[in-house]
């Protein structure tokens, strides 16, 4: 008997394709999480303790010359007034912070037409609270704006527990704050009023997320600012607005 | 029959999840807030696991969902139940893998994501119910009947 030609079994193969398709679907799943969870590693990792603070000469160099009063920057009697709504471990604050706004800070705090308020909000965890009342403490100093501005500098990864006395204590050394009496403010229950204060009036603005802006002419009223963190034209032109 | 059905659920879905990520990736590019009810979209959204090197993944779902409808409208027959089972898998992996880290790491819900989780979710039975129950050519001629 000559063997009988047989085909190959369709099915059989159809199997092994689906097989490797699944094979291929996992493979590409694991690349795509290898990649998504090792990419910010190393920008946002816990400043380590003995490492330079950094942004310090950029501090110095964006508030230099310009009044502060307890979470206020700008002269007294600017015309207009912008309220940020930040959480120090946010990371778009952070954006915000280091790139476009010291823009706006040279273009119309230093000349007077606009005054600059950081509220606090504390959602991301814990850290924030404690850097909120730490910012709260360097406001008892005017000098909340540099200890701020420090903080987002050095960030670290949210919920890291990187907020450390020692954190603190660097920070407000950067910032020139009296570290004993800062440190002293900011454990007591009056450090904890602004933050209080700012959720409150977050509500009364629909802010739900930061960094949120609202403007206004000093004093009041304020409304919500629409504009994305990252462009500065829009804030000028909403400040230009009020301003004519 | 079945396999017709099938093709039109996957379609819907797909559709449905181009929804979910084209509103998401609008509202980052717009940098407003999306509307949530969970009260946990903007830590979500502010996480590490938002971006990849940049890319928000709300851009990622939605060229993913783009390449799934891309398949099911463009290819035929089996390359079309493979492409879009081998995508809706991926998808579907990768999305358990971000609402793991939601549920364990950030401790906190975003409903779009776990809408469009789920959306895959469906894709992925879909389209591997339809592959598997299809032999193949065979099934496009009973299609047709």
């Amino acid at each position: 008997m000559s063997p009988a030609y047989t085909p190959p079994n369709p099915n059989k193969r159809r199997n092994v394709m689906i097989a490797a398709l699944v094979a291929v679907a996992v493979v590409v799943a694991a690349i795509l999480i290898v990649v998504s969870s090792g990419d910010n590693k190393d920008q946002s990792a816990a400043p380590a303790s003995n490492a330079p603070l950094r942004g310090l000469s950029e501090t110095k160099a964006m508030l230099e010359g310009i009044p502060q009063e307890g979470n206020a920057l700008g002269e007294q009697n600017a015309p207009i007034t912008m309220i940020e709504y930040a959480d120090y471990q946010c990371p778009f604050c952070r954006d915000y912070a280091l790139e476009t706004m010291p823009v706006l800070i040279n273009d119309y705090v230093r000349s007077g037409k606009l005054r600059m308020e950081f509220e606090t909000l504390t959602f991301v965890g814990p850290d924030s609270e404690t850097a909120a009342r730490a910012g709260a403490a360097a406001g008892q100093q005017n000098l909340e704006w540099n200890f701020s501005h420090l903080f987002y500098f050095n960030q670290g990864e949210e919920r890291s527990g990187y907020v450390t006395d020692a954190f603190i204590d660097k920070l407000y050394e950067g910032a020139g704050v009296d570290a004993a009496k800062a440190n002293a403010y900011r454990k007591t229950p009056a450090a904890a009023v602004p933050i209080a204060q700012a959720s409150e009036n977050a509500q009364k603005y629909g802010v739900a997320s930061t960094p949120s802006f609202v403007i206004g002419p000093t004093g009041g009223p304020y409304t919500k600012l629409e504009v994305e963190i990252s462009n500065a034209d829009a804030f000028k032109a909403a400040f230009d607005a009020l301003l004519k | 029959m079945l396999d017709r059905r099938l093709y039109r659920a996957a379609l819907f879905l797909a559709v449905v999840g181009i929804a979910i990520a084209g509103y998401l990736t609008y509202v980052h590019y717009a940098g407003i807030q999306p509307t949530c009810t969970s009260g946990g979209c903007e830590v979500v959204q502010s996480s590490e696991w938002a971006d990849v090197y940049g890319v928000p993944v709300a851009l990622l779902g939605l060229i993913g969902y783009l390449l799934i409808l891309g398949s099911l409208l463009a290819l035929r027959g089996d390359a079309q139940r493979f492409a879009s089972a081998a995508l809706s898998l991926v998808g579907f992996l990768y999305s358990g893998y971000l609402t793991y880290q939601e549920l364990f790491t950030i401790k906190a819900i975003c409903q779009w994501c776990v809408a469009s989780a789920a959306v895959l979710t469906l894709l992925a039975i879909v389209t591997l119910w339809r592959l598997l129950v299809s032999s193949g050519g065979a099934a496009e001629a009973t299609d047709a009947g």
